[in-house]
């Protein structure tokens, strides 16, 4: 058992070791990447300012995440309906289109995207940045719901039908309600994954540049601590929205659990 | 069938009804009157189709071919929202966001009844379960008996023409069963309600009902009230399903004019029943509950009887229970109210086993064989 | 079909044309290049096997797919191997929070910024030789750690755990601690409840977990990019280049379909050792025709 521990503990820290490093790194004063640490300072953060290419390039992804997020919504959200009133041959194969991507690597997704974009003679933009991300958080959302969903009870939506309420009114009233917390934290984990996807990106994007693609070309044009510093606002962002998706899912785990009692 | 003297249409009128889910015919043939302010059960084992007669009824299904009229209209287009019956679902299907009121006043609240009146009628509602107190209670934080009543109260607050519960009770304690079971039939006093009750419980079926439906294999075998379905069953998958019974197989002969005598391993008995749907080289049964059998003597005239040994003793408190075998071979039991001081055999005696005549039932075996 | 399937029916077309649109369609036309001719700077429509011929013959090729199924499968193993305990202990031992968010947080924590920070710790000045150094292990900075096959190894893993931990988890999640406490009870050591009661059961997760982190590892190309010198290249990266470049694409589809082939064996000499060792409960198919009869 203690053993077990050690091995969960040695992991962790694996995990975390060169997160913090990159945190510690964007405080240094001098420009160098060698330990020890001489002293800290918030230069690399102000030059973040000085950067125009660099804002541009945040202000696209945030366009895009948002963008990726709000259809990801609109597509899951009726697809998990779907799956809620579809047979097992219905749910096999909307789970078989919907869910099959999260198996395959980036790449295979983002050369064949570029190939259908080359063979339809489709300018490579923005558009095209988010249809791929898209692609990419749908199977995360399939994944959430088919679990939450997993637990809906069915009969609640024909009480309500029983006790008087029209289908759309059962939707507003019960359905939604239910189901809300998930595609909400859903929608936000698909803006985080949209905000920080490259692999695909670096294919469809054409001559776009997103914050995820300026930060390549950083890495591969310089050694800077600039990017240490941009690194940890990444880092910090990625935390903060995974922080207000757990808040919502707070709710969720409440409403699952009273849901299983009642069961 | 025995639709009651009421001089007034049914409640509720299925005439030729049947439903088939592709190729599996789920009901057939269904005819069935409900009164206004009874209590009915439909009783079955499971999958024998009486969920789905119920939610017919509601609205979930649709007939594949019959009519369904409530309170004299034809409802077959009508959508759940729109009709004036309420249920109780088996899990009681309360919305886990809402708290114990705002479920009683869902139905209320669609329908657009003014806040005051809402507030009026669910609170006298929650009075009539008895859950004034844990209104604001969220449904993860109630009891199964608590769920139950809040589940009755969400429904009858809208004042529904018919109540549907299906097997309401299932997911309780025995205990909380047996409780539950009064309450409702209180409740439903109180309301004057019309209750259709989905079990396949017969003990519920038995203790709640004012008639008993009984099915299976998506056909009704037989309505009647729960006394005479348990002593007059009409056939031996009803003699099998209500209660325990002894049955003693035989071959029909026609033992004179207009009687008929059944051949058993025992000898023959002779049939006095005139309404039983038997005739000669039939092969039949006699069904015989414990209860009705004794050790007294016989009166040939009165008595049917059976000499038999006392394999085993099974002492139960307020009874005795005797697993007996026939001379003849025949297994059987016999129940026995337990008297203080009363001598009673034990196993290996041989004893003389009575009962009358007219507490068995001649049986056809071929129709039902189950 | 019930009324309720068809509302389903109608709800779900626009995901359903959606990933047919978007997925299933440009998946078929890659395939469909993998046999098309690039002459000049045009692709031609045709069927012919010489890109999948030429991929093959190529030495490059051979090197970079041999090392991609070497990384992908220490990867892969090492993934397991750490998410298995990792998993055992949130499921069954400790459900700590703090830990499982922790790994969330590496999870979705910027790709790049991971790369870039091993690129960090393994340099000659980074914080592996610091260490090392001031341990005296080494008298000198390590050039090798950086540019090898280790290097991009060590990232995968890095990258891939997370996701591995998180599928360990809720494959494990699905067996209740009872079934372990039974084993024991029945005279089993702990680890040998693992192998005999969690294992087989959670079969498909680990597998899964397994195969998926190899699938990934195989097709990236930014990792042995920026760690992977000349001697820690991958067929991703040949791949990628293909396309980014002024490449030839229908080569590079036929070697990212070569790479799925892979893939394919991998699985299937994967599932065979499992059988083999009994971790994967092989179902007996003769028992139900002997009740039948």
């Amino acid at each position: 058992m203690m053993l077990l521990k050690a091995v969960v503990y040695a992991t962790l820290a694996y995990l975390l070791i060169p997160l913090v490093v990159i945190i510690l790194f964007s405080f240094n004063a001098e420009q160098s990447f060698s330990f020890p640490i001489n002293g800290y300072s918030l230069r690399w953060y102000a030059l973040i300012f000085e950067d125009p290419q660099l804002g541009q390039a945040l202000v696209k992804s945030l366009m895009i995440a948002t963008a990726t997020a709000i259809v990801t919504l609109v597509l899951g959200t009726a697809a998990s309906l779907a799956w809620l009133r579809l047979g097992r041959f219905g749910r096999s194969v909307l789970e078989i289109l919907c869910i099959t991507p999260i198996a395959l690597p980036g790449l295979f997704l983002g050369v064949s995207l570029l190939v259908l974009a080359a063979q339809l003679g489709v300018r490579l933009s923005t558009v095209t940045i988010v249809v791929s991300h898209v692609v990419l958080s749908v199977p995360m959302l399939m994944i959430a719901m088919r679990a939450r969903l997993a637990l809906f009870d069915r009969t609640l939506e024909e009480a309500s039908r029983d006790l008087g309420a029209s289908q759309i009114g059962t939707f507003k009233r019960i359905t939604l309600p239910l189901i809300a917390p998930t595609l909400i934290s859903c929608a936000i984990l698909s803006f985080a994954l949209s905000f920080d996807e490259f692999v695909v990106t670096s294919f469809v994007a054409g001559t776009e540049t997103t914050l995820p693609m300026y930060i390549w070309s950083m890495m591969r044009r310089t050694v800077t601590p600039l990017i240490n510093s941009v690194s940890t606002l990444a880092l910090l962002f990625s935390i903060a929205v995974m922080a207000i998706g757990f808040f919502v899912g707070r709710f969720k785990r409440a409403s699952a659990l009273s849901e299983r009692a009642s069961s | 069938m025995n639709n009651g003297t009421s001089a007034e249409a049914p409640l509720i009128e299925l005439s030729n009804g049947q439903k088939q889910f592709g190729l599996f015919q789920a009901l057939t043939n269904i005819n069935l009157a409900i009164n206004e302010g009874e209590i009915v059960t439909l009783l079955g084992p499971s999958g024998c189709g009486k969920t789905t007669l119920m939610r017919i009824i509601a609205g979930f299904e649709t007939l594949t071919s019959g009519t369904l009229k409530i309170d004299g209209k034809d409802v077959a287009s009508l959508p759940p929202e729109k009709r004036p019956v309420n249920m109780v679902f088996q899990r009681y299907a309360l919305f886990p966001h809402l708290d114990v009121f705002d479920n009683v006043a869902y139905g209320l609240k669609v329908k657009g009844v003014e806040k005051e009146e809402r507030r009026r009628r669910v609170q006298a509602m929650l009075r009539t379960v008895q859950m004034e107190s844990l209104s604001h209670r969220f449904i993860g934080e109630l009891s199964g008996g608590q769920c139950q009543r809040v589940a009755l109260a969400r429904a009858l607050v809208n004042g529904p023409r018919v109540l549907l519960l299906d097997e309401p009770l299932a997911a309780l304690d025995l205990k909380i069963r047996q409780h539950m079971l009064g309450e409702m039939k209180r409740i439903q006093l109180e309301t004057g309600a019309t209750f259709v009750y989905v079990t396949h419980d017969q003990d519920e079926a038995m203790i709640l009902s004012d008639r008993v439906v009984l099915i299976d294999h998506g056909q009704i075998v037989q309505v009647d009230r729960p006394q005479d379905m348990y002593f007059r069953p009409r056939s031996l998958f009803a003699a099998k399903f209500l209660g325990e019974t002894n049955l003693f197989e035989g071959k029909l002969t026609v033992s004179g004019i207009g009687q008929l005598s059944l051949e058993t391993q025992d000898g023959p008995f002779e049939v006095v029943s005139n309404d039983a749907a038997v005739s000669g080289n039939d092969a039949a049964v006699m069904s015989v509950r414990p209860e009705a059998m004794s050790f007294r003597q016989s009166n040939a005239q009165l008595d049917y009887a059976v000499d038999a040994e006392i394999a085993d003793v099974i002492f139960s408190g307020s009874r005795s229970f005797f697993h007996l075998v026939s001379l003849g071979g025949q297994k059987f039991r016999v129940q026995v109210q337990n008297m203080p001081g009363a001598a009673l055999p034990v196993a290996g005696d041989k004893v003389h086993v009575s009962w009358r005549k007219d507490s068995a039932t001649v049986l056809p075996l071929s129709r039902i064989s189950s | 079909m019930t009324p309720s399937q068809r509302t389903g029916g109608i709800l779900a077309a626009p995901a359903a044309t959606y990933m047919l649109l978007f997925f299933v369609v440009p998946a078929i036309l890659l395939f469909s290049y993998s046999f098309w001719i690039s002459s000049g700077f045009r692709i031609v429509p045709d069927f012919v096997l010489t890109n999948y011929i030429s991929a093959i013959r190529s030495p490059l090729f051979l090197r970079v797919t041999y090392n991609a199924i070497v990384i992908g499968l220490v990867t892969a193993s090492v993934t397991l191997c750490l998410s298995i305990p990792v998993g055992y202990y949130l499921t069954y031992v400790a459900r700590s929070k703090i830990i499982f968010y922790l790994i969330l947080v590496t999870w979705f924590s910027s790709y790049l910024v991971r790369i870039y920070a091993w690129r960090t710790l393994l340099g000659t000045n980074g914080l592996l030789n610091a260490v090392l150094l001031q341990l005296g292990i080494v008298d000198t900075p390590v050039q090798a750690f950086l540019f090898s096959p280790f290097a991009v190894a060590i990232t995968l893993t890095h990258i891939y755990l997370p996701f591995a931990i998180l599928m360990v988890v809720s494959a494990m999640s699905e067996i209740k601690a009872e079934l372990i406490e039974a084993s024991r009870d029945l005279g089993t050591s702990a680890l040998g409840a693992f192998f005999r009661v969690v294992a087989p059961n959670a079969a498909q997760g680990l597998i899964g977990a397994f195969m998926l982190t190899f699938i990934l590892v195989a097709g990236d190309y930014v990792t042995p990019q920026m760690v992977g010198g000349s001697s820690g290249q991958t067929t991703g990266l040949l791949i990628a280049d293909q396309f980014r470049k002024t490449g030839n694409w229908p080569l590079g589809a036929a070697q990212a379909f070569l790479m799925f082939l892979v893939s394919l064996v991998i699985y299937a000499l994967v599932l065979a050792l499992g059988r083999l060792t009994g971790l994967i409960p092989a179902r007996r198919k003769t028992k139900p025709a002997r009740e039948v009869a």
